[in-house]
């Protein structure tokens, strides 16, 4: 499986910290998620995946500062780091160098076919 | 809105704090809050509370969790491995006492699974019908002066009818009778092949219509509501289906005829039922007759229902209604009906529940008892905690081995608890296989289940879900117990002394080890007691002089499919005639009755001219030849003979018969008139006591009445040339009765049978005695291979003394001893006890000498002695030179 293991739903995370660059905490990752890929995201399941992937060392967290909302509680933000954005890349790459090896005959017929 | 409304659920946020990692609890909380927040604002507050419940749910999952020894991991999966691996190296390292305690565990959790099985099935009777609750047998009990009541399950034909119609609180009665004697029956026309058997009469029963409507047995076809309207119908089985119509698809509206009884005839088939479930106690029966029927023969059309007293009757009740209150209606009912005669003695109607019959009740006393089935249980589970007690012993005398272990890992820091979790892991894998084994055993174990009860059995049929749970709790709680001891023991050795090499298993005089010993060999000098006394007992019945032969007598049954009486008699005769050509023939009689089986009549009798009571007494009716084929020995007059019957009535009594009634010597009762009714009785002749029946039956006033109609014919043969004797037999019968099945049996088997459910009981007794000794023997094996391992040095420096052989063995067998006569003084009591109440039920018992016990001491003894016999003879000729040159 490669140096870099990611799930898909790993993917889309990390992918989504990176698009929020320095706002990406649960709410805002979980919102920009579900929103952009109209798929339902479990604050369960998030955290999970991101208390992964930080322990695969893709990410950091760092603690925001308390403010009056949210009950006073702060918020944890995440931050890829280089092995993160390695990750990523690595996986575009895997899959361009996969799609590209498709020949263009299947890839017709499977328009046809549907 | 105020704003205190708009908090998300409290419940859940405790919850999510109590389970909540603390490290990342309150960001969650706030990205909780927030969405909370804003689905308050979207969605409303009903819907944003809802959401909010989810989400904490959904939040409770293995990495949000908090660990539960606090900073600690979550599990301590890494040490269990480590135990794991550990015991099974231990296992292996010693394969004698991992291979003894395996097998104990899962042969005594085998044992008991099968009592368990067994056990269940047996109190599973009659449990699947609907009513079962409401569904009593009515009973008489007599009670004459100076007596133990006796119980009688039978009553007339009269009663039922009359109780439904007075006595509130029932809703209807069923009568059931079976066909006294038992009957030929043959497929009739229509059908490409006859088929005809002979049938006892244990299959075939006259029932009433309600039969079907109070017990539930499934109709496969037809109907099985006929018998009222149609008195010429049948409902069969599957089984008789089967076995009469096997090319038939649908045997319903075939024919019948049965030959035999008072109602005999041809029936249609009107229902086919499924066969009984075996756990019924109408199991066997196969053919259902219309009682109305019956009711319509000879003898039963003549009183008014009141005089036949032979037919079993079950009423059901509303469930609301009270029996007390039926019971004593029905015994004022039956009270108002006696005859004069009868007036004098008291009768007790007693409701048996349906749900007791089969195993409380004892009217007549056969089959197993609760108390057996108790005594069963309890077997099995002394096993088991023989078993355990083995586990105990052996894990606890190893603890020197595994003392280096203990101390290195308290070194490295393992808590007291961890090294207690360890061993008890131990056990519980060493319990966990056994069960495992246990299961398979049991699996295929079973069919000799099957066969020793003569019921067919799937592992776990029967056994309802809450004897599941108690015996997992059983197993479970064996297994914390055994396990703990042993591995608080060897937990509990101090680091610093096992380094040291200063520790030393002490030995007590009388240590928990020793007082587990002598607990086994109470268990086994027990086992070896009991079933040594049964088999005395059995012995005793079977070799008791019966005062009447059954050996060698080869018992016919007269035709039952015949045209007309007078020419059958005339076509007997001739017959018996024809036999007695046949050289092996010695004696022969024909009579109603037979050794072992049911008497033909019971009556009450008195004597003429007497003011004394009626008593009960039983009739036989037989021929002439009768004591000569059965060797009874007679005391004064003469029995019947053909020529002589011109006295009406005549008879020939018994001793007891004549003790009972005080007629005075055998002679002076000669020409006594005994008085049944109006019919008087004179006494020709008194016959020496015999056992008709078992020897668990008191010997029981009889009389013979003459006949020449018997369905019995009894013929005394030689043992010689036996089989071309039946051949030739068979041939005759062949001959003279071709209508007829040719049926024979030899009466010392048939007498035998009634020992068979004895045998069933000894049998079943001594398999799980040997089991639990097996075992014990084992842990002895085993424990003695420690203990002299111990005092092998000991017994190297008495040699090195002088001391002999004889006197070491001496030395080493002196503790077993001692534990073996101790545990014999403790089990005697109990076992004394328990013997006296098993023999109460048998009218000829042995007496309880000391000898039932000193047998099995001495053989418990002996095969102590022969499994550690053989580590102390290697222990005592041991070179002392090699084992204290170690050091």
């Amino acid at each position: 499986m490669g140096k870099y293991q990611l799930g898909e739903f790993e993917e889309i995370v990390l992918l989504t910290v990176g698009i929020l660059f320095g706002d990406a905490y649960g709410v805002s990752i979980k919102k920009t998620i579900e929103e952009r890929l109209n798929r339902k995201v479990s604050v369960g399941a998030l955290q999970s995946a991101l208390k992964r992937l930080e322990s695969k060392g893709y990410l950091i967290s760092k603690e925001g500062e308390s403010t009056s909302e949210r009950g006073g509680r702060p918020k944890l933000y995440f931050i890829l780091t280089r092995s993160g954005k390695d990750a990523i890349e690595y996986a575009r790459e895997v899959r361009n160098q996969l799609y590209n090896e498709i020949p263009k005959v299947a890839l017709n017929l499977k328009v046809q076919a549907s | 809105m105020s704003k205190h409304s708009t908090r998300p659920p409290n419940l859940f946020l405790k919850f999510f704090k109590w389970f909540c990692d603390p490290r990342l609890h309150k960001y969650l909380e706030g990205d909780l809050l927030e969405l909370f927040e804003d689905d308050v604002n979207t969605r409303g507050y009903k819907a944003a509370r809802r959401r909010f419940a989810w989400e904490v749910i959904k939040l409770f999952r293995p990495n949000i969790l908090r660990s539960i020894n606090g900073q600690n991991k979550l599990n301590q999966l890494g040490m269990l491995k480590n135990y794991y691996k550990m015991a099974f190296r231990s296992f292996k390292k010693d394969r004698v006492h991992a291979f003894i305690n395996i097998f104990g565990i899962a042969t005594g959790m085998a044992a008991v699974i099968l009592i368990v099985q067994y056990t269940s099935f047996e109190f599973s009777y009659d449990s699947f019908h609907e009513r079962k609750t409401d569904i009593f047998r009515v009973d008489r009990s007599i009670i004459r002066e100076g007596s133990e009541p006796s119980r009688y399950r039978s009553t007339t034909y009269g009663l039922g009818p009359e109780l439904l119609e007075s006595v509130a609180g029932l809703q209807s009665y069923v009568r059931t009778h079976p066909l006294e004697g038992g009957a030929v029956i043959t497929t009739g026309g229509g059908i490409s092949s006859q088929k005809q058997f002979f049938e006892e009469q244990e299959k075939l029963f006259f029932v009433d219509q309600t039969f079907f409507e109070t017990f539930d047995f499934e109709l496969l076809q037809g109907s099985k509501y006929q018998l009222v309207d149609d008195l010429r119908s049948v409902v069969i089985t599957e089984k008789a289906w089967r076995k009469y119509f096997p090319n038939i698809q649908e045997p319903t509206g075939h024919f019948l005829k049965i030959d035999g009884g008072r109602y005999p005839g041809r029936f249609r088939v009107s229902g086919v039922l499924r066969d009984l479930p075996q756990n019924s106690q109408f199991a066997g029966v196969d053919f259902f007759l219309p009682l109305k029927g019956l009711l319509t023969a000879e003898q039963y059309t003549e009183g008014d229902g009141w005089s036949w007293s032979n037919f079993v009757t079950y009423v059901v009740k509303d469930p609301n209604a009270d029996i007390d209150g039926i019971a004593s209606s029905a015994k004022n009912i039956i009270n108002d009906r006696k005859d004069e005669s009868e007036r004098k003695v008291e009768t007790n109607v007693v409701m048996t529940p349906f749900l007791d019959i089969h195993l409380r009740d004892q009217t007549p006393a056969k089959g197993i008892t609760e108390q057996e089935l108790s005594f069963f249980l309890t077997i099995g589970f002394f096993i088991i905690v023989v078993a355990w007690l083995n586990y105990i012993n052996l894990s606890t005398a190893q603890a020197m081995k595994r003392a280096k272990e203990v101390g290195i890992r308290k070194v490295v820091g393992a808590a007291r608890t961890q090294l207690v979790i360890q061993f008890g892991m131990e056990a519980f894998i060493v319990n966990a296989i056994g069960l495992i084994l246990a299961l398979v055993i049991s699996y295929f174990a079973l069919p000799l289940l099957e066969r020793l009860t003569e019921h067919s059995f799937k592992l776990g049929e029967y056994i309802t879900f809450s004897y599941w749970l108690k015996l997992g709790a059983v197993f479970l709680f064996g297994t914390v117990l055994s396990g703990f001891y042993p591995a608080w023991v060897l937990s509990h050795f101090s680091p610093a002394s096992v380094i040291k090499g200063a520790t030393s298993t002490k030995s007590r005089k009388f240590g928990l080890r020793q007082v587990l010993v002598t607990f086994q060999l109470i268990i086994a000098v027990f086992l070896i007691s009991g079933t040594w006394s049964v088999y005395q007992q059995l012995r005793f019945m079977q070799n008791q002089d019966l005062g009447l032969q059954v050996d060698q007598v080869l018992n016919v049954r007269a035709p039952f499919v015949y045209e007309n009486e007078e020419t059958v008699t005339a076509q007997m005769d001739l017959f018996k005639e024809k036999l007695r050509t046949i050289p092996a023939v010695q004696e022969m009689a024909l009579s109603a009755a037979i050794p072992g089986g049911e008497y033909n009549w019971s009556t009450n009798l008195e004597v003429e001219g007497s003011d004394d009571e009626a008593q009960g007494i039983q009739m036989m009716f037989v021929d002439d030849n009768f004591h000569t084929t059965y060797g009874i020995e007679l005391m004064a007059g003469r029995f019947h003979e053909e020529e002589l019957q011109s006295i009406e009535h005549q008879v020939v009594v018994n001793e007891t018969l004549v003790e009972k009634f005080n007629l005075g010597s055998p002679e002076e009762a000669l020409g006594r008139k005994m008085k049944s009714g109006n019919t008087l009785l004179p006494i020709i002749g008194v016959m020496k006591d015999f056992h008709w029946n078992s020897l668990k039956d008191e010997k029981i006033p009889t009389l013979f009445y003459y006949t020449k109609f018997g369905q019995n014919l009894s013929v005394k043969v030689s043992t010689e040339n036996l089989a071309k004797t039946m051949a030739a037999v068979e041939a005759h019968y062949a001959d003279f009765f071709p209508d007829n099945p040719f049926d024979y049996h030899f009466m010392d088997e048939y007498f035998n049978n009634q020992y068979k459910e004895d045998q069933q009981f000894g049998t079943m007794f001594t398999t799980f005695s040997v089991i639990a000794i097996i075992i014990a023997g084992l842990g002895l094996f085993g424990l003695a291979s420690f203990t002299l391992s111990l005092k092998i040095k000991e017994i190297s420096i008495r040699k090195i003394l002088g001391a002999k052989i004889s006197s070491i063995l001496m030395l080493l067998f002196k503790d077993y001893l001692f534990l073996i006569g101790l545990a014999s003084i403790i089990a005697m009591p109990v076992l004394y006890l328990l013997l006296k109440d098993w023999l109460k039920d048998f009218a000829y018992r042995i007496d309880i000498t000391p000898d039932l016990f000193v047998m099995p001491v001495i053989l418990l003894a002996a095969i102590t002695l022969a499994t550690i016999g053989y580590q102390c003879i290697r222990a005592a000729i041991v070179n002392p030179a090699s084992s204290l040159r170690r050091e």
